[in-house]
C-alpha cells in the first residue's frame, strides 16, 4: 500500500475493533485496569447487533430454539454464566454513574400446548440443578401474579431475577465511563489490514494505523470479515433479526414476557413503548446497509404477543427494525485467545447483550494473561476455525 | 390475508391522486384510490359535511366536482385505509377502525401523497392554542370554525395569506400577518410574478381583502416566542432581523398559526426504494421523476405535492400526465381530450411558478439555528434543541446516533414535525446533507397500526 | 375536464362575505366530559371543541402539559381523544354526530406551575 511505511502508528497496549455492548465493556475494564486502549468502530457506536436488540437480560433459561434455528441451545452450559453476568448487571449503574434503565422486575416464560408444557419442567429442573432460583406456575397462578396473561397460558416458570435494560443507553453509558478514564474512541474507522510485527499486532483502517500487543476482535457480525485480515478464518452464521415498538402506553406490563416453544420477548420499556421481540428474522441481512424489517415476522411476532396479552389488541406498533445477530454454527458463545496467534481475542455469539458485562471482565483478564474466573471450556474460537479456501467458498470473501 | 389486484392503485385522495384516477377509470381501466381520511379531498379538496355542508354549500365546489365524476366513473375508493408497509409487489394497507390488515397490488402505482405542513420550533409552541396555519384554514373554511377570537398568523409562504383571509370570513379578528421575507414589495425577483397574471390576481384578491379589514402585513418579521398559562394568550414578535430581542412587541393573542410552507411526503415512494435527490432549496429528499412522473422504478408514479410542491394546478396536471402515460403502457382508451405536449407546456410553466414561489419564499438557516436551547424541538418526545445540539456533536452529526440518543424522532408522529428541524440541526453542512446521513430512514410501519390477530399464512415464516 | 370559477368570478365573489348562517335546528349535541356541547353535524370533533373553547385535549405523557390539535391533518396525533369508548382517536379526522361522547384525558396534572 502506498504511504504504509511513512503512515505513523500510534502505539497502545490493547485495540479494541467494534462498538457495541462487548466491545464498550471490554475497552472500559482493560482501561479501568489502567491499559492505553483505543476502540475501532466502522459506523457509530452501539449501531449494529447492540443498537437493535431487545435488551433483554435472560437469566432463567434460555429457550432451546429460535424461529429458523437447527441447532437447540445447551441451555445447561449457558446457566452458570448468566448466573455470573445477573450479579454484574445489579452493579452497573453505581460503577458506570449513568442510567440505564435497568429493570430486574422478574420474568415469565409461557407454555400454551402440553408438549410446552413438558419442555418447561425440563428447563426449570435445569434451573434448580444450576441454583438458579425459578418457579414452576400452573396457568392460573401465573394469571393471578400477572393478571395481562392470557388464557392460552397453560403454564409458566417465573424468575425473579430475569429483567431488561434500555440498549441504547448501555454502550453511552460504558463509553463515557471509559473515556473519563482516558479511553480513545474512533467512529467511521473500519478496519482495513491486521499484520502481525513481532509481538505486537499492526491494525490499519485506511489512512491511520495502530499498534498493540492485544487486540480484541468485538466485531459482531463482521467478526469473520475482521478476523480474516488477521489471516484468521473463523466460521460464522450471521442472520438477521427484528424488533418492535408499539406507542407509548399507560405503565401496564411489569414483567419480562418470554415463550418456551416460540419466538417471543415482550417487556415495556421506561419510556411507556411496548417492545415486541423473540428472533423473528428479519429480511436477509446484508452487511453493506441497513437491515430491512420483513413484513410476515412483524404480523407473526405481534400477533402471537397479542394471543399470550390480550391487551395488545388495543395498542398500535409504531416502529419495526431489523439488525444483524451473529450466532455461531453451535449456538454456544465464543470467547477467547485464537491457537497460534498471542494476543489475538475474538468474541461472539448468541447472548452476548446478557452476557457483556461478563465478557468485559474475561477479556481484560486475559489481555492481562490472568486466569478469567469463570468456566470457559469449549467456547474458545479454535472450533470455529476452517481453512482459508473453506471460508472464501462459504462467505465469497478473499482474505488479506 | 385478503389481497385485491387492480391494474392501477392510487395511493391518496387528493387533487392529484382524484385526477389520475378519474382519467384512468374514464379509459377503462381499473383503479384503486386509497385514502387515510374518511371522505375523499385531500388537504386542498377537504369538503364540507353534513349540516355545515347544507347551511354553506361546497368548500371549493371544484373538488366536489371532481369527487362526484370519481364515484360515477367506476373508481374503487378505500378511504380511512392507509398504506403501511410494502411486500414483494404488494403495497399493505391497514384500516383505520378495526385495523384489518390488507394486501393491494396494483400493476402500476401513483404516488399521490401530498405534503406536510413544515413547523420550526419557537418557545412555548406547544402550548395549546399555537397551531399550524393549515389547522387554520380548515376549521374556518370547511369547518367554519375560528381558532380564536384574535389570531396571529406567521412564517413564510403564500399559504398565510388565504389562511388570514379564512380566518376572517369565520369571522375572527387577525392580529397581524407576519412573514419572515419580503415577497410583496416590488423588486428584480417580484418582477418575475407578472409572467404569471392568474397567480397575481389569486394573491391579489387577498392582499385586498386583508387591508379592508385593517390587518397589518408585516413584512420582514417573525415570531420569537408564545406565552401563556394553559394556552396561548400573548405572542412575542420582531424584526426578523433584529438581534437581540429589543424592538420585540408583545400581541395579546388566543391563537398562532405559524408555518413554512410545506414539504413533500415521500415516505413510501422512499420505502418503495425510489431514487431520490436532494432539492437544493428545501433540503429535502424528493423522488426522481421524468416529465410524466414516472420514478426510478418505471410501474411507480408521483403526482402531486408529492413530487415537489407546486400548488393546485400543478398537482391536477400532473395527475393527468401520470394518468396519460400509464394509460399509453396499458395500451387504454384514448380520451379525447388528451393533449400531452399542452399538459407539458403548462407542467413547466406551474414548475417555474413554483421555483419563483421557492425564491421568494425562502426558509433560511439561521432560523433553525437561532432556535433557544431550551425549546423543544421534538414535540412527541420532548426533546429540546441543546440534547438534540449536544448529541449532535457527540455522534459527528449522524441523524440516527442523536435519534437514538436523544429519542428525538421516536415519538408517535414518526418523525413527520420535527424531521426538518433535526435535520438542520444535526447535520450543518451542506455536504453532511448530501451524504443523507441527515435523511431519517422511512420505516415500516409508515404510520402506526393495530395489532392484528393472528393473520392468515403466518407459518410460511418458519420454513 | 373539470373547470374552476375563472379568476375574476372568484374575485367578485370576496367582494360579497358569507351570509349564510345555520338554522337554529342544525345544531345538536354531543357529550364532553360530561357536559353538553353544541356541535353542528359535519364539524370534526377537533372543531367542535376549540368552538367551545376547548383547547387541551390530554397532558403530554413526560412533561404532564397540556397539548391540543396542531397540524390538522392527522399528521402530529396531538388531538387524541377517546370518542364513544374508542381511545386515542385523532380528532381531527373523526367527523361529529349527535349523542358523541368525547372525553378529554386529565389523567394526569394538565396546569403544572
Amino acid at each position: 500500500m502506498n504511504g504504509a511505511r511513512a503512515m505513523p502508528t500510534r502505539n497502545v497496549e490493547a485495540i479494541v475493533i467494534g462498538c457495541g455492548i462487548v466491545g464498550a465493556a471490554t475497552a472500559y475494564e482493560l482501561v479501568k485496569a489502567g491499559m492505553r486502549t483505543v476502540v475501532l468502530e466502522r459506523g457509530a457506536p452501539n449501531r449494529e447487533s447492540s443498537g437493535a436488540t431487545a435488551g433483554n437480560i435472560h437469566i432463567q433459561a434460555i429457550h432451546p430454539l429460535r424461529p429458523g434455528q437447527a441447532i437447540p441451545a445447551d441451555s445447561s452450559r449457558f446457566l452458570p454464566l448468566q448466573h455470573a453476568a445477573s450479579r454484574l448487571w445489579d452493579t452497573l449503574e453505581r460503577e458506570l454513574d449513568a442510567g440505564i434503565e435497568l429493570r430486574r422486575a422478574g420474568g415469565f416464560m409461557v407454555a400454551e400446548t402440553p408438549e410446552q408444557v413438558a419442555h418447561l419442567r425440563e428447563k426449570w429442573a435445569l434451573e434448580a440443578r444450576a441454583g438458579i432460583d425459578s418457579t414452576f406456575l400452573p396457568g392460573s397462578e401465573a394469571r393471578a401474579a400477572a393478571p395481562y396473561l392470557s388464557e392460552a397460558v397453560l403454564a409458566a416458570t417465573y424468575c425473579a431475577e430475569d429483567g431488561y435494560a434500555n440498549p441504547l443507553k448501555i454502550v453511552p453509558a460504558y463509553l463515557g465511563a471509559a473515556q473519563r478514564l482516558g479511553l480513545g474512541l474512533e467512529c467511521f474507522t473500519q478496519v482495513t489490514a491486521i499484520q502481525r510485527q513481532g509481538s505486537t499486532y499492526r491494525v490499519q483502517a485506511s489512512d491511520r494505523a495502530w499498534s498493540a500487543p492485544v487486540v480484541v476482535n468485538a466485531a459482531g457480525a463482521w467478526l469473520d470479515q475482521v478476523a480474516s485480515l488477521a489471516g484468521i478464518n473463523l466460521h460464522m452464521t450471521p442472520c438477521s433479526l427484528q424488533m418492535h415498538a408499539t406507542v407509548r402506553v399507560r405503565p401496564t406490563l411489569r414483567h419480562l414476557i418470554q415463550h418456551i416453544g416460540e419466538g417471543l420477548s415482550v417487556k415495556q420499556v421506561t419510556a411507556g413503548n411496548i417492545l415486541i421481540g423473540g428472533g423473528w428474522p428479519a429480511r436477509p441481512l446484508d452487511l453493506t446497509a441497513r437491515t430491512q424489517a420483513s413484513i410476515p415476522s412483524l404480523l407473526g411476532n405481534v400477533s402471537l404477543a397479542r394471543r399470550i396479552l390480550p391487551f395488545l389488541k388495543d395498542v398500535r406498533i409504531l416502529r419495526a427494525w431489523g439488525g444483524p445477530f451473529a450466532p455461531t454454527p453451535d449456538e454456544l458463545p465464543v470467547i477467547g485467545e485464537v491457537a497460534g496467534h498471542p494476543g489475538f481475542l475474538v468474541v461472539g455469539g448468541s447472548y452476548a447483550f446478557t452476557l457483556a458485562p461478563l465478557w468485559g471482565k474475561v477479556l481484560c483478564a486475559l489481555a492481562r494473561r490472568q486466569a478469567p474466573g469463570v468456566d470457559l471450556t469449549g467456547l474458545g474460537p479454535d472450533r470455529l476455525l476452517q481453512s482459508a479456501d473453506a471460508h472464501r467458498a462459504r462467505t465469497g470473501s478473499s482474505t488479506a | 390475508m385478503r389481497e385485491d389486484t387492480y391494474d392501477v392503485v392510487v395511493v391518496g385522495g387528493g387533487p392529484a391522486g382524484l385526477t389520475a384516477a378519474l382519467r384512468l377509470a374514464r379509459a377503462g381501466v381499473s383503479v384503486c384510490l386509497v385514502e387515510e381520511s374518511p371522505d375523499l379531498g385531500g388537504q386542498y379538496y377537504k369538503q364540507r359535511q353534513g349540516a355545515v355542508l347544507a347551511t354553506y354549500g361546497p368548500y371549493r365546489p371544484a373538488g366536489a366536482a371532481l369527487i362526484g365524476a370519481v364515484h360515477t366513473a367506476g373508481v374503487s375508493c378505500q378511504t380511512s385505509t392507509f398504506v403501511w408497509g410494502t411486500e414483494g409487489d404488494a403495497l399493505l394497507t391497514s384500516q383505520v377502525i378495526d385495523g384489518s390488515v390488507r394486501r393491494l397490488h396494483g400493476r402500476f402505482l401513483v404516488l399521490a401523497t401530498g405534503a406536510y405542513e413544515l413547523s420550526i420550533p419557537y418557545p412555548d409552541w406547544t402550548l395549546p392554542g399555537a397551531c399550524t396555519p393549515g389547522l387554520a384554514l380548515h376549521l374556518a373554511a370547511v369547518d367554519r370554525v375560528p381558532v380564536g377570537r384574535n389570531v396571529l398568523v406567521a412564517g413564510t409562504g403564500p399559504f398565510l395569506l388565504p389562511a388570514a383571509c379564512a380566518l376572517l370570513d369565520a369571522g375572527a379578528r387577525v392580529a397581524a400577518v407576519l412573514d419572515l421575507n419580503t415577497p410583496y414589495r416590488p423588486s428584480g425577483r417580484t418582477l418575475a410574478a407578472l409572467k404569471h397574471p392568474t397567480r397575481l390576481l389569486e394573491l391579489g384578491e387577498y392582499l385586498v381583502r386583508l387591508r379592508r379589514h385593517g390587518v397589518p402585513l408585516l413584512q420582514g418579521w417573525r415570531v420569537l416566542g408564545a406565552s401563556g398559562a394553559r394556552r396561548v394568550e400573548a405572542a412575542s414578535i420582531a424584526p426578523a432581523d433584529a438581534r437581540s430581542s429589543a424592538g420585540a412587541r408583545e400581541l395579546a393573542v388566543d391563537a398562532l398559526c405559524v408555518g413554512y410552507g410545506f414539504r413533500p411526503s415521500t415516505e413510501l415512494a422512499r420505502l418503495l426504494g425510489c431514487a431520490c435527490e436532494l432539492d437544493p432549496a428545501s433540503g429535502d429528499l424528493i423522488p426522481t421523476t421524468d416529465i410524466w412522473g414516472r420514478t426510478s422504478i418505471p410501474n411507480i408514479f408521483m403526482a402531486g405535492e408529492a413530487m415537489g410542491v407546486a400548488g393546485i394546478h400543478a398537482a391536477r396536471v400532473r395527475g393527468l400526465l401520470a394518468a396519460e402515460a400509464i394509460r399509453g403502457a396499458l395500451q387504454a382508451r384514448q380520451s379525447a381530450s388528451a393533449d400531452p405536449r399542452r399538459l407539458h407546456r403548462k407542467a413547466r410553466r406551474l414548475a417555474a411558478f413554483a421555483r419563483l414561489t421557492s425564491i421568494l419564499f425562502p426558509v433560511p438557516d439561521w432560523l433553525y439555528q437561532a432556535i433557544p436551547d431550551d425549546t423543544i424541538v421534538c414535540r412527541c418526545e420532548s426533546v429540546t434543541a441543546q440534547e438534540v445540539r449536544r448529541a449532535a456533536d457527540a455522534s459527528r452529526h449522524d441523524i440516527h446516533a442523536v435519534k437514538a440518543v436523544t429519542r428525538a424522532g421516536m415519538g408517535i408522529c414518526q418523525g413527520r414535525q420535527c424531521g426538518n428541524t433535526l435535520a438542520a440541526l444535526a447535520a450543518r453542512t451542506w455536504e453532511e446533507r448530501e451524504l443523507a446521513r441527515a435523511h431519517l430512514l422511512p420505516r415500516v410501519p409508515l404510520k402506526p397500526i393495530r395489532v392484528p390477530a393472528q393473520p392468515a399464512g403466518i407459518s410460511e415464516v418458519r420454513e | 375536464m373539470i373547470h374552476a370559477p375563472t379568476p375574476l368570478s372568484r374575485f367578485l365573489h370576496t367582494l360579497r362575505p358569507t351570509q349564510a348562517r345555520p338554522g337554529s335546528s342544525a345544531w345538536c349535541l354531543i357529550e364532553v366530559d360530561g357536559s353538553p356541547v353544541r356541535a353542528l353535524p359535519g364539524q370534526s370533533v377537533a372543531a367542535v371543541l376549540i368552538a367551545a373553547g376547548i383547547w387541551q385535549f390530554h397532558p403530554h405523557p413526560i412533561t404532564g402539559r397540556p397539548r391540543g390539535p396542531f397540524c390538522g391533518m392527522g399528521a402530529c396525533f396531538e388531538c387524541e381523544l377517546e370518542i364513544d369508548g374508542a381511545s386515542d382517536i385523532r380528532a381531527c379526522l373523526v367527523v361529529a354526530q349527535p349523542g358523541m361522547v368525547i372525553k378529554t384525558d386529565h389523567t394526569m396534572d394538565m396546569g403544572l406551575e
